[in-house]
Protein backbone atom coordinates (compact mmCIF):
# COMPACT_ATOMS: atom_id res chain seq x y z
CA UNK A 1 0.00 0.00 0.00
CA UNK A 2 1.19 3.47 -0.83
CA UNK A 3 1.07 6.50 1.42
CA UNK A 4 -1.39 9.09 0.13
CA UNK A 5 -1.13 11.61 2.98
CA UNK A 6 1.88 12.27 5.13
CA UNK A 7 1.65 14.81 7.94
CA UNK A 8 4.93 15.77 9.58
CA UNK A 9 5.32 17.80 12.78
CA UNK A 10 2.18 19.75 11.88
CA UNK A 11 1.40 22.56 14.31
CA UNK A 12 -1.39 25.12 14.25
CA UNK A 13 -1.69 27.85 16.84
CA UNK A 14 -4.28 30.57 17.35
CA UNK A 15 -2.53 33.33 19.24
CA UNK A 16 -1.28 31.57 22.36
CA UNK A 17 -3.51 28.52 21.88
CA UNK A 18 -1.84 25.46 20.40
CA UNK A 19 -4.78 23.78 18.67
CA UNK A 20 -2.66 21.14 16.93
CA UNK A 21 0.71 20.30 18.36
CA UNK A 22 3.36 18.54 16.23
CA UNK A 23 1.05 15.97 14.69
CA UNK A 24 2.74 13.11 12.83
CA UNK A 25 0.82 10.50 10.89
CA UNK A 26 0.37 8.83 7.54
CA UNK A 27 -2.65 7.58 5.67
CA UNK A 28 -2.30 4.66 3.27
CA UNK A 29 -4.37 4.35 0.12
CA UNK A 30 -7.57 2.46 0.82
CA UNK A 31 -7.29 2.90 4.55
CA UNK A 32 -9.78 4.38 6.98
CA UNK A 33 -8.23 6.36 9.80
CA UNK A 34 -10.50 7.35 12.67
CA UNK A 35 -9.78 10.54 14.58
CA UNK A 36 -10.92 10.63 18.20
CA UNK A 37 -10.68 13.04 21.05
CA UNK A 38 -12.70 15.26 23.35
CA UNK A 39 -14.23 18.50 22.11
CA UNK A 40 -11.58 21.12 21.54
CA UNK A 41 -8.89 18.48 21.02
CA UNK A 42 -7.97 19.99 17.65
CA UNK A 43 -9.54 17.46 15.28
CA UNK A 44 -11.40 19.99 13.12
CA UNK A 45 -8.40 22.31 13.14
CA UNK A 46 -6.28 19.43 11.85
CA UNK A 47 -8.79 18.91 9.02
CA UNK A 48 -8.92 22.61 8.21
CA UNK A 49 -5.15 22.74 8.02
CA UNK A 50 -4.92 19.65 5.81
CA UNK A 51 -7.67 21.01 3.54
CA UNK A 52 -5.96 24.38 3.33
CA UNK A 53 -8.46 26.59 5.12
CA UNK A 54 -5.74 27.35 7.68
CA UNK A 55 -2.05 27.85 7.02
CA UNK A 56 0.08 25.59 9.18
CA UNK A 57 2.11 27.39 11.84
CA UNK A 58 4.80 24.77 11.35
CA UNK A 59 5.26 21.37 9.79
CA UNK A 60 4.54 19.79 6.47
CA UNK A 61 1.66 18.18 4.62
CA UNK A 62 2.36 15.88 1.68
CA UNK A 63 -0.47 14.65 -0.46
CA UNK A 64 0.17 12.15 -3.25
CA UNK A 65 3.85 12.86 -3.01
CA UNK A 66 3.52 16.63 -3.27
CA UNK A 67 4.17 19.18 -0.57
CA UNK A 68 0.83 20.99 -0.28
CA UNK A 69 1.55 22.83 2.98
CA UNK A 70 1.00 26.17 1.29
CA UNK A 71 -1.26 25.20 -1.59
CA UNK A 72 -4.60 26.99 -1.96
CA UNK A 73 -7.67 24.94 -0.93
CA UNK A 74 -9.10 24.81 -4.46
CA UNK A 75 -5.81 23.40 -5.75
CA UNK A 76 -5.88 20.73 -3.07
CA UNK A 77 -9.39 19.83 -4.21
CA UNK A 78 -8.10 19.56 -7.76
CA UNK A 79 -5.39 17.19 -6.52
CA UNK A 80 -8.08 14.94 -5.07
CA UNK A 81 -8.65 16.11 -1.52
CA UNK A 82 -12.27 16.50 -0.40
CA UNK A 83 -13.87 17.17 2.93
CA UNK A 84 -17.16 17.58 4.74
CA UNK A 85 -17.76 20.15 7.45
CA UNK A 86 -18.65 19.51 11.08
CA UNK A 87 -21.00 22.48 10.91
CA UNK A 88 -22.56 21.73 7.55
CA UNK A 89 -22.25 24.39 4.86
CA UNK A 90 -24.80 23.65 2.15
CA UNK A 91 -25.14 26.24 -0.60
CA UNK A 92 -28.32 27.58 0.92
CA UNK A 93 -29.99 29.12 -2.12
CA UNK A 94 -29.07 26.31 -4.48
CA UNK A 95 -30.94 23.06 -4.90
CA UNK A 96 -29.51 19.72 -3.80
CA UNK A 97 -28.83 18.92 -7.44
CA UNK A 98 -27.01 22.23 -7.99
CA UNK A 99 -25.02 21.75 -4.78
CA UNK A 100 -23.71 18.42 -5.99
CA UNK A 101 -23.16 19.75 -9.51
CA UNK A 102 -20.72 22.31 -8.08
CA UNK A 103 -18.69 19.38 -6.80
CA UNK A 104 -18.87 17.61 -10.15
CA UNK A 105 -17.74 20.80 -11.92
CA UNK A 106 -14.36 20.33 -10.23
CA UNK A 107 -13.73 17.59 -12.82
CA UNK A 108 -15.64 18.84 -15.86
CA UNK A 109 -16.84 22.09 -17.38
CA UNK A 110 -20.01 20.89 -19.08
CA UNK A 111 -23.24 21.47 -17.20
CA UNK A 112 -24.92 18.41 -18.71
CA UNK A 113 -22.02 16.15 -17.71
CA UNK A 114 -21.95 17.64 -14.24
CA UNK A 115 -25.68 16.98 -13.88
CA UNK A 116 -25.31 13.33 -14.89
CA UNK A 117 -22.50 12.79 -12.42
CA UNK A 118 -24.34 14.66 -9.68
CA UNK A 119 -27.28 12.34 -10.20
CA UNK A 120 -25.08 9.35 -9.43
CA UNK A 121 -23.93 10.74 -6.08
CA UNK A 122 -27.37 12.04 -5.13
CA UNK A 123 -28.53 8.46 -5.66
CA UNK A 124 -25.64 7.08 -3.61
CA UNK A 125 -26.52 9.20 -0.56
CA UNK A 126 -30.25 8.64 -1.06
CA UNK A 127 -31.35 12.22 -1.66
CA UNK A 128 -33.21 11.58 -4.95
CA UNK A 129 -36.47 12.83 -3.48
CA UNK A 130 -34.78 16.05 -2.37
CA UNK A 131 -33.10 16.79 -5.69
CA UNK A 132 -35.02 20.05 -6.17
CA UNK A 133 -35.00 21.15 -2.53
CA UNK A 134 -32.94 24.18 -1.56
CA UNK A 135 -29.92 23.58 0.64
CA UNK A 136 -31.34 25.70 3.42
CA UNK A 137 -34.47 23.56 3.64
CA UNK A 138 -32.69 20.31 4.53
CA UNK A 139 -32.52 18.65 7.95
CA UNK A 140 -29.12 18.16 9.58
CA UNK A 141 -28.96 14.51 8.51
CA UNK A 142 -29.84 15.46 4.93
CA UNK A 143 -27.19 18.17 4.98
CA UNK A 144 -24.60 15.62 6.05
CA UNK A 145 -25.65 13.45 3.11
CA UNK A 146 -25.55 16.42 0.77
CA UNK A 147 -22.03 17.33 1.85
CA UNK A 148 -20.94 13.77 1.32
CA UNK A 149 -22.44 13.67 -2.18
CA UNK A 150 -20.89 17.04 -3.01
CA UNK A 151 -17.45 15.92 -1.82
CA UNK A 152 -17.71 12.58 -3.66
CA UNK A 153 -18.70 14.38 -6.85
CA UNK A 154 -15.21 15.91 -6.94
CA UNK A 155 -13.96 12.32 -7.36
CA UNK A 156 -11.55 12.53 -4.43
CA UNK A 157 -8.55 10.34 -3.72
CA UNK A 158 -8.87 11.15 -0.02
CA UNK A 159 -12.00 12.10 1.89
CA UNK A 160 -11.96 13.94 5.21
CA UNK A 161 -15.24 13.49 7.08
CA UNK A 162 -15.87 15.67 10.11
CA UNK A 163 -18.44 14.24 12.55
CA UNK A 164 -20.72 12.51 10.09
CA UNK A 165 -23.22 11.67 12.81
CA UNK A 166 -22.65 14.77 14.96
CA UNK A 167 -25.81 16.70 15.80
CA UNK A 168 -27.90 14.28 13.78
CA UNK A 169 -31.19 12.74 14.89
CA UNK A 170 -30.64 9.37 16.59
CA UNK A 171 -32.79 7.65 13.97
CA UNK A 172 -30.72 9.06 11.09
CA UNK A 173 -27.38 7.74 12.38
CA UNK A 174 -27.49 4.12 11.09
CA UNK A 175 -28.17 5.32 7.54
CA UNK A 176 -25.18 7.66 7.64
CA UNK A 177 -22.92 5.00 9.10
CA UNK A 178 -24.06 2.64 6.37
CA UNK A 179 -22.91 5.15 3.74
CA UNK A 180 -19.42 5.15 5.21
CA UNK A 181 -19.44 1.36 5.27
CA UNK A 182 -20.32 1.32 1.59
CA UNK A 183 -17.54 3.81 0.80
CA UNK A 184 -15.15 1.57 2.71
CA UNK A 185 -16.27 -1.41 0.65
CA UNK A 186 -15.63 0.57 -2.50
CA UNK A 187 -12.08 1.20 -1.34
CA UNK A 188 -12.29 4.92 -0.61
CA UNK A 189 -9.48 6.36 1.50
CA UNK A 190 -11.00 8.21 4.45
CA UNK A 191 -10.00 10.11 7.55
CA UNK A 192 -13.06 10.30 9.73
CA UNK A 193 -13.81 12.17 12.94
CA UNK A 194 -16.45 10.35 14.94
CA UNK A 195 -17.28 10.44 18.64
CA UNK A 196 -19.21 7.21 18.86
CA UNK A 197 -16.66 4.58 19.96
CA UNK A 198 -18.68 1.64 18.74
CA UNK A 199 -19.25 3.21 15.33
CA UNK A 200 -15.66 4.28 14.84
CA UNK A 201 -14.15 0.99 16.01
CA UNK A 202 -16.24 -0.80 13.43
CA UNK A 203 -15.39 1.55 10.57
CA UNK A 204 -11.76 2.41 11.05
CA UNK A 205 -8.68 0.33 10.31
CA UNK A 206 -6.67 2.47 12.69
CA UNK A 207 -7.49 5.10 15.28
CA UNK A 208 -5.67 8.21 16.37
CA UNK A 209 -6.54 9.88 19.65
CA UNK A 210 -5.95 13.59 20.22
CA UNK A 211 -6.20 15.63 23.39
CA UNK A 212 -5.32 19.31 23.75
CA UNK A 213 -3.76 19.27 20.31
CA UNK A 214 -1.40 16.46 21.21
CA UNK A 215 -1.46 12.97 19.75
CA UNK A 216 -1.99 10.59 22.68
CA UNK A 217 -1.91 7.32 20.79
CA UNK A 218 -2.20 5.94 17.26
CA UNK A 219 -2.83 2.29 16.46
CA UNK A 220 -5.30 -0.53 15.97
CA UNK A 221 -8.80 0.21 17.36
CA UNK A 222 -8.51 -2.25 20.28
CA UNK A 223 -5.13 -0.84 21.26
CA UNK A 224 -6.32 2.77 21.21
CA UNK A 225 -9.58 2.08 23.00
CA UNK A 226 -7.68 0.19 25.67
CA UNK A 227 -5.13 2.97 26.21
CA UNK A 228 -5.32 4.27 29.82
CA UNK A 229 -5.53 7.97 28.86
CA UNK A 230 -8.26 7.24 26.35
CA UNK A 231 -10.09 5.16 28.91
CA UNK A 232 -9.94 7.86 31.56
CA UNK A 233 -10.93 10.62 29.14
CA UNK A 234 -13.83 8.67 27.74
CA UNK A 235 -15.04 7.42 31.09
CA UNK A 236 -14.42 10.68 32.89
CA UNK A 237 -16.15 13.05 30.45
CA UNK A 238 -19.33 13.10 28.45
CA UNK A 239 -18.86 13.97 24.79
CA UNK A 240 -21.20 15.60 22.36
CA UNK B 1 -31.85 25.56 -12.00
CA UNK B 2 -33.90 27.29 -14.59
CA UNK B 3 -32.99 27.33 -18.25
CA UNK B 4 -32.92 30.86 -19.71
CA UNK B 5 -36.27 31.77 -21.17
CA UNK B 6 -34.98 32.91 -24.56
CA UNK B 7 -38.38 33.29 -26.22
CA UNK B 8 -39.51 35.62 -23.42
CA UNK B 9 -36.25 37.53 -23.73
CA UNK B 10 -36.69 38.01 -27.47
CA UNK B 11 -40.31 39.08 -27.12
CA UNK B 12 -39.38 41.55 -24.37
CA UNK B 13 -36.55 43.01 -26.45
CA UNK B 14 -38.85 43.38 -29.43
CA UNK B 15 -41.50 45.05 -27.27
CA UNK B 16 -38.94 47.53 -25.93
CA UNK B 17 -37.73 48.23 -29.46
CA UNK B 18 -41.29 49.11 -30.46
CA UNK B 19 -41.86 51.51 -27.53
CA UNK B 20 -40.76 54.62 -29.48
CA UNK B 21 -43.69 54.01 -31.82
CA UNK B 22 -45.99 54.76 -28.89
CA UNK B 23 -43.91 57.24 -26.90
CA UNK B 24 -42.24 59.37 -29.52
CA UNK B 25 -41.59 62.69 -27.78
CA UNK B 26 -38.16 63.62 -26.52
CA UNK B 27 -39.16 63.56 -22.86
CA UNK B 28 -40.54 60.03 -23.04
CA UNK B 29 -37.47 58.86 -24.94
CA UNK B 30 -35.25 60.42 -22.28
CA UNK B 31 -37.06 58.51 -19.52
CA UNK B 32 -36.75 55.26 -21.46
CA UNK B 33 -33.04 55.84 -22.10
CA UNK B 34 -32.50 56.50 -18.38
CA UNK B 35 -34.41 53.33 -17.51
CA UNK B 36 -32.17 51.32 -19.85
CA UNK B 37 -29.01 52.91 -18.45
CA UNK B 38 -30.06 52.10 -14.90
CA UNK B 39 -31.19 48.61 -15.88
CA UNK B 40 -27.69 47.91 -17.21
CA UNK B 41 -26.01 49.55 -14.22
CA UNK B 42 -28.16 47.64 -11.71
CA UNK B 43 -27.49 44.33 -13.46
CA UNK B 44 -23.76 44.96 -13.29
CA UNK B 45 -23.89 45.80 -9.58
CA UNK B 46 -26.08 42.76 -8.99
CA UNK B 47 -23.37 40.64 -10.59
CA UNK B 48 -20.88 41.47 -7.86
CA UNK B 49 -23.31 41.74 -4.96
CA UNK B 50 -26.35 39.60 -5.76
CA UNK B 51 -24.51 36.79 -7.51
CA UNK B 52 -20.99 37.20 -6.15
CA UNK B 53 -22.02 37.94 -2.58
CA UNK B 54 -19.62 40.89 -2.17
CA UNK B 55 -21.68 43.75 -0.76
CA UNK B 56 -20.08 46.65 -2.57
CA UNK B 57 -21.04 50.28 -2.16
CA UNK B 58 -18.79 52.08 -4.61
CA UNK B 59 -19.98 51.32 -8.11
CA UNK B 60 -20.74 54.98 -8.77
CA UNK B 61 -16.96 55.34 -9.10
CA UNK B 62 -17.02 53.07 -12.17
CA UNK B 63 -19.90 55.00 -13.71
CA UNK B 64 -18.15 58.35 -13.22
CA UNK B 65 -14.76 57.03 -14.33
CA UNK B 66 -16.23 55.67 -17.52
CA UNK B 67 -18.08 58.93 -18.14
CA UNK B 68 -15.13 61.24 -17.47
CA UNK B 69 -12.56 59.04 -19.19
CA UNK B 70 -14.56 58.81 -22.40
CA UNK B 71 -15.56 62.48 -22.34
CA UNK B 72 -12.01 63.70 -21.75
CA UNK B 73 -10.50 61.32 -24.29
CA UNK B 74 -12.91 62.42 -26.98
CA UNK B 75 -12.44 66.11 -26.15
CA UNK B 76 -8.68 66.23 -25.64
CA UNK B 77 -7.42 63.48 -27.92
CA UNK B 78 -10.06 64.18 -30.53
CA UNK B 79 -11.03 60.53 -30.73
CA UNK B 80 -14.51 59.47 -31.77
CA UNK B 81 -16.83 58.57 -28.87
CA UNK B 82 -17.42 55.29 -30.71
CA UNK B 83 -13.82 54.44 -29.81
CA UNK B 84 -13.41 56.25 -26.51
CA UNK B 85 -16.31 54.46 -24.81
CA UNK B 86 -14.43 51.16 -25.18
CA UNK B 87 -11.13 52.59 -23.97
CA UNK B 88 -12.97 54.13 -21.01
CA UNK B 89 -14.72 50.84 -20.22
CA UNK B 90 -11.43 48.96 -20.31
CA UNK B 91 -9.70 51.52 -18.09
CA UNK B 92 -12.61 51.33 -15.66
CA UNK B 93 -12.47 47.54 -15.58
CA UNK B 94 -8.79 47.74 -14.61
CA UNK B 95 -9.78 50.05 -11.76
CA UNK B 96 -12.34 47.37 -10.87
CA UNK B 97 -9.59 44.78 -10.57
CA UNK B 98 -7.58 47.20 -8.45
CA UNK B 99 -10.42 47.55 -5.95
CA UNK B 100 -11.06 43.80 -6.06
CA UNK B 101 -7.59 43.10 -4.69
CA UNK B 102 -8.21 44.47 -1.18
CA UNK B 103 -11.70 42.94 -1.28
CA UNK B 104 -10.09 39.51 -1.71
CA UNK B 105 -8.65 39.80 1.74
CA UNK B 106 -11.91 40.89 3.38
CA UNK B 107 -14.78 38.59 4.20
CA UNK B 108 -16.72 40.91 6.49
CA UNK B 109 -19.71 42.48 4.75
CA UNK B 110 -19.54 45.96 6.33
CA UNK B 111 -15.82 46.17 5.66
CA UNK B 112 -16.24 45.51 1.93
CA UNK B 113 -18.98 48.15 1.79
CA UNK B 114 -16.81 50.74 3.52
CA UNK B 115 -13.67 50.01 1.49
CA UNK B 116 -15.53 50.32 -1.81
CA UNK B 117 -17.39 53.44 -0.68
CA UNK B 118 -14.13 55.05 0.42
CA UNK B 119 -12.61 54.23 -2.97
CA UNK B 120 -15.54 55.88 -4.75
CA UNK B 121 -15.35 58.96 -2.55
CA UNK B 122 -11.63 59.27 -3.28
CA UNK B 123 -12.39 59.12 -7.00
CA UNK B 124 -15.10 61.78 -6.62
CA UNK B 125 -12.82 64.10 -4.64
CA UNK B 126 -9.98 63.70 -7.12
CA UNK B 127 -12.24 64.47 -10.07
CA UNK B 128 -13.67 67.49 -8.20
CA UNK B 129 -10.24 68.85 -7.46
CA UNK B 130 -8.60 68.30 -10.83
CA UNK B 131 -10.23 71.52 -11.99
CA UNK B 132 -7.65 72.11 -14.69
CA UNK B 133 -8.85 69.01 -16.47
CA UNK B 134 -12.40 68.36 -15.29
CA UNK B 135 -13.49 71.92 -14.31
CA UNK B 136 -14.68 70.37 -11.04
CA UNK B 137 -18.23 71.17 -10.02
CA UNK B 138 -18.41 73.85 -12.72
CA UNK B 139 -18.99 70.91 -14.97
CA UNK B 140 -17.34 69.46 -18.03
CA UNK B 141 -19.13 70.93 -21.02
CA UNK B 142 -18.80 70.54 -24.76
CA UNK B 143 -18.65 66.74 -24.68
CA UNK B 144 -19.26 65.51 -28.22
CA UNK B 145 -22.20 63.26 -28.99
CA UNK B 146 -21.74 60.10 -31.02
CA UNK B 147 -20.84 60.67 -34.68
CA UNK B 148 -23.71 60.21 -37.08
CA UNK B 149 -23.92 56.77 -38.65
CA UNK B 150 -25.19 55.60 -41.98
CA UNK B 151 -26.81 52.24 -41.58
CA UNK B 152 -28.14 49.97 -44.27
CA UNK B 153 -31.93 50.19 -44.74
CA UNK B 154 -32.33 52.79 -41.94
CA UNK B 155 -30.07 55.43 -43.49
CA UNK B 156 -28.48 58.31 -41.57
CA UNK B 157 -28.74 58.14 -37.77
CA UNK B 158 -27.87 61.29 -35.84
CA UNK B 159 -27.05 61.53 -32.16
CA UNK B 160 -27.98 64.99 -30.87
CA UNK B 161 -29.99 66.26 -27.89
CA UNK B 162 -32.87 66.85 -30.29
CA UNK B 163 -32.57 63.43 -31.91
CA UNK B 164 -32.71 60.87 -29.16
CA UNK B 165 -33.93 57.92 -31.15
CA UNK B 166 -30.38 56.82 -32.03
CA UNK B 167 -29.39 56.98 -28.36
CA UNK B 168 -32.43 54.95 -27.44
CA UNK B 169 -31.58 52.14 -29.83
CA UNK B 170 -27.92 52.19 -28.82
CA UNK B 171 -28.91 51.87 -25.15
CA UNK B 172 -31.36 49.15 -26.18
CA UNK B 173 -28.59 47.25 -27.96
CA UNK B 174 -26.24 47.47 -24.97
CA UNK B 175 -29.06 46.38 -22.70
CA UNK B 176 -29.87 43.40 -24.92
CA UNK B 177 -26.26 42.22 -25.06
CA UNK B 178 -25.70 42.61 -21.32
CA UNK B 179 -28.97 40.91 -20.40
CA UNK B 180 -28.39 38.03 -22.82
CA UNK B 181 -24.93 37.63 -21.31
CA UNK B 182 -26.32 37.39 -17.80
CA UNK B 183 -29.05 34.98 -18.86
CA UNK B 184 -26.49 32.67 -20.45
CA UNK B 185 -23.96 32.98 -17.63
CA UNK B 186 -26.46 32.33 -14.87
CA UNK B 187 -26.78 28.70 -15.93
CA UNK B 188 -23.20 28.06 -17.00
CA UNK B 189 -20.50 26.25 -15.06
CA UNK B 190 -19.01 29.62 -14.16
CA UNK B 191 -22.39 30.88 -12.99
CA UNK B 192 -22.88 27.92 -10.68
CA UNK B 193 -19.44 28.27 -9.16
CA UNK B 194 -20.11 31.97 -8.53
CA UNK B 195 -23.41 31.20 -6.77
CA UNK B 196 -21.67 28.54 -4.70
CA UNK B 197 -19.03 31.07 -3.70
CA UNK B 198 -21.77 33.48 -2.62
CA UNK B 199 -23.52 30.83 -0.52
CA UNK B 200 -20.38 29.49 1.15
CA UNK B 201 -16.83 30.49 0.35
CA UNK B 202 -15.12 27.78 2.39
CA UNK B 203 -17.34 25.07 0.98
CA UNK B 204 -16.95 26.34 -2.58
CA UNK B 205 -13.17 26.46 -2.20
CA UNK B 206 -13.14 22.93 -0.80
CA UNK B 207 -14.91 21.80 -3.99
CA UNK B 208 -12.26 23.33 -6.23
CA UNK B 209 -13.72 26.79 -6.89
CA UNK B 210 -10.94 29.36 -7.31
CA UNK B 211 -12.72 32.10 -5.43
CA UNK B 212 -9.96 34.71 -5.81
CA UNK B 213 -10.07 34.37 -9.60
CA UNK B 214 -13.86 34.56 -9.67
CA UNK B 215 -13.96 37.63 -7.46
CA UNK B 216 -11.48 39.45 -9.67
CA UNK B 217 -13.35 38.38 -12.81
CA UNK B 218 -16.67 39.61 -11.39
CA UNK B 219 -15.21 43.00 -10.56
CA UNK B 220 -13.57 43.20 -13.98
CA UNK B 221 -16.78 42.42 -15.87
CA UNK B 222 -18.99 44.54 -13.64
CA UNK B 223 -16.70 47.58 -13.79
CA UNK B 224 -16.41 47.17 -17.56
CA UNK B 225 -20.18 47.26 -18.01
CA UNK B 226 -20.70 50.18 -15.62
CA UNK B 227 -17.79 52.07 -17.19
CA UNK B 228 -19.23 51.50 -20.63
CA UNK B 229 -22.69 52.69 -19.70
CA UNK B 230 -21.16 55.66 -17.87
CA UNK B 231 -19.30 56.54 -21.06
CA UNK B 232 -22.49 56.21 -23.05
CA UNK B 233 -24.18 58.52 -20.55
CA UNK B 234 -21.45 61.16 -20.96
CA UNK B 235 -21.95 61.36 -24.72
CA UNK B 236 -25.69 61.37 -24.27
CA UNK B 237 -26.07 63.97 -21.54
CA UNK B 238 -22.97 65.95 -22.79
CA UNK B 239 -22.42 67.74 -19.45
CA UNK B 240 -20.72 66.09 -16.48
CA UNK B 241 -20.22 67.14 -12.88
CA UNK B 242 -18.66 65.02 -10.15
CA UNK B 243 -21.89 65.03 -8.16
CA UNK B 244 -24.01 64.01 -11.15
CA UNK B 245 -22.01 60.90 -12.04
CA UNK B 246 -19.91 60.14 -8.94
CA UNK B 247 -22.33 60.89 -6.09
CA UNK B 248 -23.19 58.21 -3.57
CA UNK B 249 -26.89 58.89 -4.29
CA UNK B 250 -26.44 57.05 -7.60
CA UNK B 251 -25.27 53.97 -5.71
CA UNK B 252 -28.18 54.23 -3.29
CA UNK B 253 -30.61 54.44 -6.21
CA UNK B 254 -29.07 51.41 -7.94
CA UNK B 255 -29.20 49.40 -4.72
CA UNK B 256 -32.84 50.40 -4.19
CA UNK B 257 -33.67 49.32 -7.75
CA UNK B 258 -31.97 45.96 -7.30
CA UNK B 259 -33.63 45.29 -3.95
CA UNK B 260 -37.08 46.34 -5.14
CA UNK B 261 -36.80 44.15 -8.23
CA UNK B 262 -35.03 41.24 -6.57
CA UNK B 263 -31.33 40.89 -5.78
CA UNK B 264 -29.53 37.82 -7.08
CA UNK B 265 -31.90 37.34 -10.02
CA UNK B 266 -31.44 38.31 -13.65
CA UNK B 267 -34.83 40.00 -13.98
CA UNK B 268 -34.79 41.80 -10.62
CA UNK B 269 -32.49 44.73 -11.38
CA UNK B 270 -34.26 45.33 -14.70
CA UNK B 271 -37.73 45.38 -13.15
CA UNK B 272 -36.49 47.60 -10.31
CA UNK B 273 -34.77 50.07 -12.63
CA UNK B 274 -37.82 50.49 -14.84
CA UNK B 275 -40.18 50.81 -11.86
CA UNK B 276 -38.13 53.41 -10.02
CA UNK B 277 -37.19 55.50 -13.05
CA UNK B 278 -40.75 55.57 -14.33
CA UNK B 279 -42.48 56.02 -10.96
CA UNK B 280 -40.34 58.99 -10.00
CA UNK B 281 -41.41 60.65 -13.24
CA UNK B 282 -45.08 59.77 -12.78
CA UNK B 283 -44.95 61.40 -9.35
CA UNK B 284 -43.73 64.75 -10.63
CA UNK B 285 -47.08 66.33 -9.73
CA UNK B 286 -46.52 65.52 -6.08
CA UNK B 287 -43.83 68.22 -6.01
CA UNK B 288 -41.88 68.30 -2.78
CA UNK B 289 -43.59 65.17 -1.44
CA UNK B 290 -42.34 63.13 -4.35
CA UNK B 291 -39.18 61.84 -2.71
CA UNK B 292 -41.11 61.07 0.48
CA UNK B 293 -43.62 58.88 -1.35
CA UNK B 294 -40.84 57.39 -3.43
CA UNK B 295 -38.81 56.45 -0.36
CA UNK B 296 -41.92 55.05 1.31
CA UNK B 297 -42.68 52.86 -1.69
CA UNK B 298 -39.15 51.47 -1.68
CA UNK B 299 -39.33 50.67 2.03
CA UNK B 300 -42.74 49.02 1.67
CA UNK B 301 -41.80 46.92 -1.32
CA UNK B 302 -38.58 45.71 0.29
CA UNK B 303 -40.48 44.93 3.51
CA UNK B 304 -43.35 43.06 1.91
CA UNK B 305 -41.54 41.55 -1.08
CA UNK B 306 -38.10 40.72 0.29
CA UNK B 307 -37.39 38.52 -2.73
CA UNK B 308 -38.20 41.41 -5.01
CA UNK B 309 -41.10 42.25 -7.25
CA UNK B 310 -39.69 40.14 -10.09
CA UNK B 311 -40.36 37.08 -7.90
CA UNK B 312 -44.10 37.81 -8.09
CA UNK B 313 -44.19 36.26 -11.55
CA UNK B 314 -43.12 32.99 -9.96
CA UNK B 315 -45.83 33.20 -7.33
CA UNK B 316 -48.49 33.68 -9.93
CA UNK B 317 -47.23 30.76 -11.98
CA UNK B 318 -45.91 28.33 -9.40
CA UNK B 319 -45.11 25.62 -11.94
CA UNK B 320 -42.41 27.86 -13.36
CA UNK B 321 -40.46 27.93 -10.12
CA UNK B 322 -37.02 26.45 -10.43
CA UNK B 323 -37.27 23.61 -7.89
CA UNK B 324 -40.27 22.02 -9.52
CA UNK B 325 -38.87 21.83 -13.00
CA UNK B 326 -38.30 18.37 -14.31
CA UNK B 327 -34.88 17.18 -15.35
CA UNK B 328 -35.86 16.62 -18.96
CA UNK B 329 -36.65 20.30 -19.40
CA UNK B 330 -33.35 21.33 -17.91
CA UNK B 331 -31.30 19.01 -20.04
CA UNK B 332 -31.76 21.02 -23.20
CA UNK B 333 -29.45 23.82 -22.21
CA UNK B 334 -25.74 24.12 -22.99
N1 LIG C 1 -10.48 29.78 13.92
C1 LIG C 1 -10.13 29.62 15.21
N2 LIG C 1 -9.66 30.68 15.91
C2 LIG C 1 -9.30 30.53 17.19
N3 LIG C 1 -9.38 29.40 17.87
C3 LIG C 1 -9.83 28.30 17.22
C4 LIG C 1 -10.24 28.37 15.86
N4 LIG C 1 -10.64 27.13 15.48
C5 LIG C 1 -10.51 26.34 16.55
N5 LIG C 1 -10.02 27.04 17.61
C6 LIG C 1 -9.70 26.50 18.92
O1 LIG C 1 -8.83 25.42 18.71
C7 LIG C 1 -9.13 24.37 19.63
C8 LIG C 1 -9.44 23.11 18.85
O2 LIG C 1 -10.71 23.25 18.23
P1 LIG C 1 -11.27 22.20 17.20
O3 LIG C 1 -10.22 21.88 16.22
O4 LIG C 1 -12.55 22.72 16.69
O5 LIG C 1 -11.54 20.95 18.15
P2 LIG C 1 -12.37 19.63 17.87
O6 LIG C 1 -12.77 19.59 16.45
O7 LIG C 1 -11.43 18.53 18.25
O8 LIG C 1 -13.55 19.66 18.80
C9 LIG C 1 -10.30 24.83 20.47
O9 LIG C 1 -9.80 25.35 21.68
C10 LIG C 1 -10.90 25.92 19.64
O10 LIG C 1 -11.52 26.89 20.45
MG1 LIG D 1 -14.62 19.50 15.62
Amino acid sequence: MTTILRVTELTKTFGGLVAVSAANFEVATGEILGLLGPNGAGKTTLFNTIAGLYRPTAGRIEFRGQDISRTKPHRRAALGLARTFQITQPFAEMTVEENVMVGALARCDRIATARERAERYIGFVGLEAKRATLGKQLSTGQRKRLELARALATEPKLLLMDEVTGGVDQSAIPGLVDLVVRLKQEGMTIVIIEHNMRVISRLADRLMFLDNGKTIVTGAPAEVVGHPTVQSLYLGRKHA
Amino acid sequence: MRAPNWPLFLVAMLAIALLPLVFRNGYALHIMILALIYAIFAQAWNLVTGFGGMKTFGHQAFFGMGAYASALLSMQAGLSPWITIWIAALATSLAGVLIALPVLRIRSVPHIAIVTLAFAEIVRIIVSNLRGITRGELGLIGIPGFDALTLPVIGLVRFTPAQKLGYFYLAWLLFAVVTAGFLAARNSAHGMRVLAMRDGQDAAESLGVNIAAYKIALFFISAFIVGLIGAFYAHYIIVLTPSSVLGVDIMVLVIAMTLVGGIGTVAGPIVGAVLLVVSVELMRDLGQYRMLVYGGLIVLSVLYFPNGLASLADRVRPWRRAPERSLEQQDNQP
